[in-house]
C-alpha cells in the first residue's frame, strides 16, 4: 500500500514536470520568441489603437479590468487577481494606479521573489504612454466578466495560456 | 478493551496527534473559505497541507528510527516500530512529492511560463534548498523501495536522509509561507524538526547509544546443525538483564562484516550461566558466524521486544515456531524448566525435515523432564504445511490458550488468520516480526 502511494506520487510529479518542460520548449520553438517578450507589433490591425496614458490607466481600476503601472510599464493583471498569494485585495487596492511602491516593497512587507517578478512580465501590455492595439474596450463597457480571461486582450506575444 | 488498545498503540496514536497538530493550527489560522475560494487557492492550500503533514511525519520518523527503549514500550515491540517507520517514511515522501505537484498546478492556472519558471528556474535559495532536499529524498527512497541493494550498502545510503531533514528544514523556515508568517506554527514545526535532528545526531552522527551497550566475550561457538550455531556469551562488564524471548542487536569489536549490527533472539534463560544466541546461516552476515572464534569481544544493544511468555495473561500457551524462529522459544522453555513455574506450554516446531530441527534434541529433553512442557516437531516435507487445525487437535482448551508465533512473515500471517477463524481473539495471538 505504502509502495503504491509512493509510486503514484513519483509518477504524477514526474509527468507534470516533464509536461511543463516539454510543452514550454515546444511553445518557445513555435512562437520563436522567449516567453516573457511581449512587444506589441503594429500597424496592420483592424482594432483601435490606444495610448497607454495615465488617463487610460485610471479607467482600469476594478476587478473586471485591473491595470497596474509598475516602474513605467503597464500590466493587465485582471486574470491574476484571484491567484495572488497575498490575497486579491492587495492587488485591487492598486488597480488603475501606480503600484510601483506596493510591488517593490510587497506592500511594505519586504519584496517580491524573483519568480513573482518573472511572472509579472507575462501580464505586460506596454510602456506608459506607448500606443498599442487593445482588442476590447475597458471594463465599464465590457460584457466579459470571467475571472480567468479578463477583459483586456492584446496582440503580439502569446496569449495561449488564456485559451481553453 | 479501549484502555488496552490505547496502551498497546500509544506510540502510534502519539505520532498522528503530533503530525496533525500543524494541520489544526493551519486550519484555524485563516477562515476556511479564504483558503478554498477558487481553484488557484485550492491548489495552493493543498500544496501547503501536503508540505506541512509531510514535513511533520518526516521529522517524527527520525525519532522512530533511533531505536529508543521507550519506543519498544510505546509501540508494543521494537519490530513494530520499524514497520511504522517504513509506513511513515513512505507517506512523508509521497506527501512531500505532492507538495510541489499542487504548487505547479497552481502556477499552471496562471500561465505555462509561470509554471515553467517555478519548476525549472533557481528562484531563491530557500526554494532551491527545497528542491534539492526533495531530489536527494527521491534518490534515497528509490533505492529503498525499488532497488535491491545489499543490507549494509542500503543502510549506508539511508543514513544520508539526515541531509534531507536539514535542507528541508531550512526551506521550511525561510520560504515565505504560512509557517514563516505564523509564530506558533513556525515554533512547532521547528521543534518537531529539531526533535528529529537530535534523534539523528544521537543515533547516526554520534552513536550515543553505544554508551548503553553491554560488552560480552564469546566463550563458545556450538554447532547445533549444519548451518545453525549457538553462541555462548559471558559479560565483561555489567550483565544485561532481560526477559526470556527478548532480542538484542549484536556486533563484534572487529573489522569487516562482523562489525555490522544485527538483531538476534536471546536463546537462553536469565538464570543460565551464559547468554546465548541461536543463529542460522541465512545471508552475508550470518555466513560469517561459523568463522567466529572464542575470545572475540562483542557489544549487545538492548534488550528489546515484548515477545515473552510472561507478558501473556494465560498460563496455557501454544508456541508455534517456523525454522530458526524456535530461538526465542528455546530461551523461554529453558526459563520455565529452570523456574519450575506453573505455565503449561505446547511447543510446535515446523521445519522442512529432520535435519532442520535446530535445538530439537534439547527441547525434546526439556519436555521429557518437565510435565508442563510438550514439544512436537512438524516436518512439512512429509506432512505439508502446519495449520491451526492440526495444532488444535493436540490442545484440550484452545479458546483459553494464548498463542505465540515466531517465524517467516507469511507463516505467521497465515497461522494468525487461521487461529482467528478458530475463534481466538487478536489479543490472544502474539507474533515476533523478524523482518520487514
Amino acid at each position: 500500500m505504502t509502495k503504491k502511494f509512493v509510486t503514484t506520487s513519483i509518477f504524477v510529479l514526474l509527468a507534470l514536470v516533464l509536461g511543463v518542460g516539454v510543452v514550454s520548449l515546444l511553445n518557445s520553438k513555435n512562437t520563436g520568441t522567449a516567453q516573457n517578450q511581449k512587444t506589441i507589433s503594429d500597424s496592420a490591425n483592424l482594432s483601435p489603437q490606444t495610448m497607454l496614458s495615465l488617463t487610460e490607466l485610471q479607467k482600469h481600476n476594478s476587478n473586471q479590468s485591473c491595470w497596474l503601472l509598475i516602474s513605467g510599464k503597464i500590466y493587465d493583471v485582471t486574470s491574476y487577481i484571484n491567484s495572488h498569494p497575498g490575497g486579491s485585495q492587495a492587488i485591487t487596492f492598486s488597480c488603475g494606479q501606480d503600484a510601483t511602491e506596493a510591488f517593490n516593497t510587497q506592500g511594505g512587507q519586504g519584496s517580491h521573489s524573483k519568480s513573482a517578478t518573472a511572472m509579472l512580465a507575462d501580464f505586460y501590455i506596454g510602456d506608459l504612454n506607448q500606443t498599442v492595439n487593445v482588442v476590447t474596450p475597458p471594463a465599464s463597457n465590457s460584457a466579459s466578466q470571467t475571472s480567468q480571461s479578463g477583459s483586456g486582450r492584446f496582440r503580439g506575444g502569446d496569449d495561449d495560456e488564456f485559451d481553453d | 478493551m479501549m484502555f488496552r488498545y490505547l496502551k498497546n498503540n500509544l506510540g502510534w496514536i502519539l505520532v498522528w496527534v503530533l503530525a496533525s497538530l500543524p494541520i489544526l493550527i493551519w486550519l484555524l489560522m485563516k477562515p476556511l473559505s479564504l483558503r478554498f475560494e477558487n481553484s488557484s487557492l485550492i491548489f495552493r492550500s493543498l500544496g501547503q497541507l501536503a508540505g506541512l503533514l509531510g514535513m511533520a511525519l518526516l521529522s517524527l520518523n527520525f525519532i522512530l528510527a533511533a531505536r529508543f527503549k521507550f519506543l519498544d514500550r510505546w509501540f508494543n515491540g521494537l519490530s513494530l516500530v520499524y514497520q511504522k517507520h517504513h509506513l511513515v517514511g513512505g507517506l512523508a515522501f509521497g506527501l512531500l512529492l505532492f507538495h510541489p505537484t499542487f504548487l505547479i498546478l497552481q502556477f499552471l492556472l496562471v500561465s505555462l511560463s509561470a509554471a515553467f519558471n517555478f519548476t525549472f528556474l533557481f528562484g531563491s535559495w530557500p526554494l532551491f534548498f527545497g528542491k534539492l532536499a526533495l531530489l536527494i529524498f527521491a534518490g534515497l527512497l528509490v533505492i529503498t523501495f525499488y532497488l535491491n541493494f545489499k543490507y549494509n550498502v542500503w543502510k549506508n545510503t539511508h543514513q544520508y536522509l539526515g541531509l534531507v531533514l536539514f535542507l528541508g528544514g531550512i526551506h521550511m523556515l525561510f520560504i515565505p509561507s504560512d509557517i514563516s508568517n505564523n509564530a506558533l506554527l513556525k515554533f512547532y514545526m521547528v521543534a518537531l524538526a529539531l526533535l528529529g535532528a537530535i534523534s539523528y545526531a544521537y543515533r547516526v552522527l554520534f552513536s550515543l547509544y553505544r554508551k548503553k551497550e553491554f560488552r560480552y566475550e564469546l566463550k563458545e561457538v556450538k554447532k547445533i546443525k549444519e548451518n545453525v550455531f549457538e553462541l555462548k556469551l559471558s559479560p565483561l562488564g555489567p550483565k544485561m538483564s532481560f526477559l526470556p524471548g527478548q532480542f538484542v542487536f549484536l556486533r563484534f569489536e572487529t573489522g569487516g562484516p562482523l562489525a555490522e549490527s544485527h538483531p538476534f533472539s536471546i536463546a537462553s534463560s536469565p538464570a543460565d550461566q551464559y547468554l546465548s544466541l541461536g543463529i542460522k546461516n541465512l545471508g552475508d552476515y550470518t555466513a560469517q558466524i561459523q568463522n567466529l572464534k572464542p575470545g572475540l569481544i562483542c557489544r549487545l544493544e538492548g534488550p528489546f521486544g515484548v515477545f515473552s511468555y510472561s507478558k501473556g495473561f494465560a498460563k496455557n500457551q501454544i508456541w508455534v515456531a517456523g525454522g530458526i524462529g524456535i530461538t526465542p522459544f528455546l530461551g523461554m522453555a529453558r526459563d520455565i524448566a529452570k523456574s519450575k513455574n506453573d505455565y503449561k506450554i505446547d511447543i510446535f516446531h515446523s521445519i522442512k525435515n529432520a535435519s532442520e530441527a535446530a535445538f530439537g534434541d534439547e527441547l525434546s529433553q526439556l519436555a521429557a523432564q518437565n510435565a508442563n512442557i510438550h514439544y512436537y516437531e512438524h516436518l512439512s516435507e512429509q506432512k505439508g504445511f502446519i495449520s491451526a487445525d492440526l495444532i488444535s487437535q493436540k490442545i484440550a482448551n484452545l479458546k483459553g490458550a494464548e498463542v505465540f508465533l515466531c517465524g517467516p512473515t507469511g507463516f505467521m500471517k497465515s497461522l494468525k488468520e487461521q487461529f482467528i477463524n478458530l475463534g481466538l481473539t487478536r489479543a490472544q495471538i502474539h507474533s515476533e516480526e523478524f523482518s520487514l
